[in-house]
């Protein structure tokens, strides 16, 4: 589905971030880890379709990263809020549905239930921890079934057993299709395939 | 639909309702005018009938001409004996010789300068034999309060296109930008990338016509039950219509790059 060739970021004439090749394919997890500065955030922008100086070729089902940017059919976390925290729960789960069909919302519910806001579907967003806000932002991620889910430093907002009920969360999405791709400093438990960026370079481990 | 475009549908259709009423004033006052034209006759008098035949026939076909009477020299008699009573000097005043008389009424409505020294120039030809009596004093007070009612409320039908450009443009603006917030949220969360301009051009058909739809139908309704005398020439609505959809595209010009 995600095929990434030649790709390197550049600062100051210096290149880094490296990927040869990268391929990912259909209802995959990955995790892609590094310290800080190494790039992973422009990696997800780039897929996303958000940042361009880049060189290589990121490719989305043969197509061009750029070509599904008005398609949306990427999907990025990262850690500005995208929340209107004067509302509720379920408005903003619901914000980009056009229409809401039963199942859907039968499938919110169920995940809201997930991540321990099933009683708190009509509280403001404001009112909650910012692990139940990014759940949110999951939530509204996973309903619109997209080719792939981009989520930057996904350590950062879940403890373990959170991280455990974030992947629960994204197992719907990964059941119709949809990859993610989560970056974080450390190793994550549970993830398909795990990249290193390692000396500039991505490594598959 | 939302409060802002609910505000904005609220608050045009008001301005159009007074616009409206404007000129349905204007239209009132002035038929009030014309019809003070129309109540002023023309009197002419002859004392040779042919002539007032010849003349009525002349003038009688003009649109400013609402009808023109002759009056025998014996009905004059007539009524001057019975309005007078002079009944007991009938024969006297039968003796005497009186004119024929030709009444003239107008069409206020279009009886103006230009109609007033055609009829002038006509009656010219046939002086000395007819002399007319008008009171132009009269006609001239209403053709005045005529030009400056008519100067006023061009002055105030501008004053509302601006009006309305004006506020229709700056509330599109304000409550645009003040969902800047929401379309940003929408955006990044997955939302369809064209569905704020779509969400605009559905905005803009509800604040173009609900409005105007609303006005229209307290007019035609007014109309229907006989409680409006005066008329509004459907253009006018189209005028109003032009006018709201004239900001609609100044507001999405001057929004640019925000409806993206």
């Amino acid at each position: 589905m995600l095929k990434i060739e030649g790709f390197s970021l550049s600062r100051e004439n210096e290149k880094f971030m490296l990927i040869n090749e990268m391929l990912i394919g259909s209802s995959m997890r990955v995790n892609i880890f590094g310290n800080n500065d190494t790039g992973r955030s422009l990696l997800l922008r780039s897929i996303h379709g958000d940042y361009f100086d880049y060189g290589g070729q990121i490719m989305i089902k043969d197509k061009s990263a750029l070509f599904y940017k008005k398609k949306k059919k990427t999907i990025l976390i990262n850690n500005t809020s995208h929340l209107l925290v004067n509302e509720s729960v379920w408005k903003n789960i619901i914000i980009p549905l056009p229409k809401i069909t039963a199942r859907q919302k039968q499938k919110i519910m169920e995940l809201c239930v997930l991540a321990k806001l099933g009683d708190k579907i009509g509280l403001k967003v404001k009112t909650l921890s910012s692990s139940s806000k990014k759940f949110i932002e999951l939530i509204r991620a996973v309903i619109q079934l997209p080719q792939i889910i981009l989520v930057d430093d996904l350590e950062n907002y879940f403890d373990d057993k959170n991280m455990i009920t974030a992947l629960e969360i994204c197992n719907f999405a990964l059941n119709s299709g949809t990859s993610v791709i989560a970056t974080s400093k450390k190793k994550l438990d549970n993830f398909d395939v795990n990249y290193r960026i390692q000396d500039s370079k991505m490594v598959k481990l | 639909m939302k409060k802002g475009i609910f505000f904005q549908i609220i608050v045009i259709f008001i301005t159009l309702l007074s616009w409206n009423l404007l000129h349905l004033g204007y239209e009132f006052q002035k038929d009030v005018f014309e019809n003070s034209v129309s109540d002023s006759q023309m009197m002419i008098l002859s004392m040779q009938e042919n002539t007032l035949e010849q003349l009525k026939s002349r003038i009688e076909k003009e649109d400013y001409i609402n009808e023109v009477i002759i009056i025998q020299d014996s009905v004059i008699a007539q009524t001057l004996i019975s309005n007078y009573d002079l009944d007991d000097s009938n024969e006297i005043l039968r003796s005497y010789l009186l004119p024929t008389a030709m009444q003239i009424s107008f069409n206020g409505r279009k009886f103006q300068i230009e109609q007033k020294l055609e009829l002038e120039r006509t009656l010219l030809e046939y002086t000395p034999e007819v002399i007319h009596y008008f009171d132009v004093a009269k006609w001239q007070s209403i053709q005045n309060k005529i030009t400056i009612l008519t100067n006023g409320y061009y002055i105030a039908f501008g004053g509302f296109i601006v009006f309305m450009l004006f506020i229709s443009i700056f509330f599109r603006i304000h409550f645009e930008m003040k969902s800047n917030t929401f379309w940003k949220i929408f955006h990044s969360s997955g939302g369809h990338f064209r569905k704020r301009r779509k969400q605009f051009f559905v905005n803009s058909l509800y604040i173009c016509f609900i409005p105007i739809i609303l006005n229209f139908a307290i007019y035609y309704a007014l109309k229907y039950f006989q409680l409006l005398s005066v008329e509004i020439d459907y253009r006018f609505f189209g005028i109003e219509l032009l006018t709201i959809i004239i900001s609609s595209l100044f507001a999405g010009l001057a929004l640019g790059e925000n409806l993206k």
